[in-house]
């Protein structure tokens, strides 16, 4: 399923969550993931989230299923997410 | 859904950071890679990397493709085994070893070729050309294939209907391109390099395919097992080739996707582009996303998995003697 997670955490605890989110999705912007995963790594990247977590950080996942009810544009300097190429 | 592969095309280097794949290309950009969900990684620049990047890529199991000069396959690097059995092993040269099992399974990659040759036939004749007599031939030629005794035989017969469906290429083909004859080392013409340039992506396709069993890459059953040579990844590619490159071929030409423009010829040889590459690349991933309904399964699979899956009834063959599905063309 495509996945985004974006955070919002403490300056010094950015690392952790980058850290983790980065074994899995593409780093899109500063504080923002995407990719696609299968449901079984969507829930081993939620509890590991889940054992870092502190009352100061905010973490949000979206998930969606069909992946023709996603779309996507981009401006500017943005990379094409999702891309195969380097 | 399987797991995407990667392509690199930059020069530059690759390394481990903070558990994961970066790339620090000339250019000076960095980039991260989600090592945890890529398939299967293929370097088409000129990258350095050292054990720790192989450490990293061993550990998750991603098998990398390395590619040379001009993009001829040069070899992989792939991870430790993580399909250990020994008994796998031993019923796999048991079956080669044996002049009936060999020339069994034999007989069902070739029909299965044959067979996905004559798809493709079937599909462009009305549309470019008549082939229904080419067509008939194959179809003669794929019931010949049970009654051959000798493994040479069999292989014959396959030559036979592989030249006759390669005759067909020049009516299927818009001009310019003209295959007029299956020439490699070097490519003679733009429609042979981009034939070759296909079956290297397919042959890696099933070399990673068969790295997730416990099959040896190298006894095959139809081609002779040698040194060097990933057999069993050239009689499995055998079976995929209709489907994966030569309609790949056929699309891309007859769409314009692809135009003289992306070949550059040298010396005796042609060969395709860097921006060539990465049109035909993209192409040849979509398709391996492709998905079709699975008769046995009973559920959508992708192409990619189509691999995969007749990887495992092969396997499957070999260790309890279930009839082995090599795949034929059903959609």
């Amino acid at each position: 399923m495509q996945v985004i997670v974006v955070y919002d955490v403490p300056a010094k605890r950015t690392r952790i969550y980058r850290k983790l989110l980065r074994r899995r999705l593409e780093h899109l912007q500063y504080s923002v993931f995407f990719g696609e995963l299968t449901a079984g790594q969507v829930t081993a990247m939620k509890n590991e989230i889940e054992s870092e977590l502190e009352p100061t950080d905010s973490i949000v996942v979206f998930e969606f299923d069909n992946p023709h009810a996603f779309d996507h544009t981009t401006f500017g300097d943005a990379d094409e997410p999702g891309s195969r190429f380097t | 859904m399987t797991k995407a592969n990667h392509h690199i095309f930059a020069d530059g280097e690759l390394s481990r950071k903070e558990g994961t794949l970066r790339i620090d290309t000339l250019e000076g950009e960095t980039k991260y890679l989600p090592v945890e969900s890529i398939d299967a990684l293929y370097l088409h620049g000129q990258i350095s990397f050292n054990t720790r990047a192989l450490g990293l890529l061993n550990k998750h199991g991603v098998p990398v493709h390395i590619f040379g000069w001009k993009d001829y396959y040069r070899g992989s690097y792939l991870p430790k085994r993580s399909q250990l059995s020994g008994n796998t092993v031993v019923e796999q040269v048991r079956a080669y070893d044996n002049t009936e099992r060999r020339l069994r399974i034999g007989h069902r990659i070739i029909e299965a070729s044959i067979h996905n040759m004559r798809a493709n036939l079937q599909y462009y004749s009305g549309r470019r050309g008549d082939f229904d007599s080419v067509v008939e031939t194959l179809r003669e030629l794929k019931t010949a294939v049970s009654d051959t005794q000798r493994i040479d035989e069999l292989r014959a017969v396959e030559g036979d209907a592989r030249k006759r469906y390669y005759d067909c290429f020049d009516s299927i083909l818009e001009a310019p391109f003209r295959l007029a004859k299956r020439e490699y080392n070097p490519p003679s013409n733009e429609t042979n390099a981009l034939i070759s340039f296909l079956n290297g992506m397919v042959y890696t396709s099933c070399v990673s395919a068969i790295r997730k069993t416990a099959l040896d890459p190298t006894v095959g059953f139809v081609h002779e097992p040698g040194e060097r040579r990933f057999t069993l990844s050239l009689d499995i590619a055998d079976i995929f080739k209709p489907i994966l490159a030569d309609r790949l071929v056929f699309r891309l030409v007859n769409r314009k996707q692809i135009t003289t423009d992306d070949f550059e010829t040298e010396l005796a040889g042609c060969l395709l582009t860097e921006q060539g590459r990465l049109t035909v690349l993209e192409e040849f991933e979509r398709s391996l996303d492709q998905t079709v309904q699975h008769p046995r399964l009973k559920r959508k699979v992708s192409f990619k998995t189509l691999i995969q899956t007749d990887v495992y009834s092969l396997k499957k063959h070999l260790l309890t003697g279930e009839p082995y599905h090599a795949t034929e063309k059903w959609w």
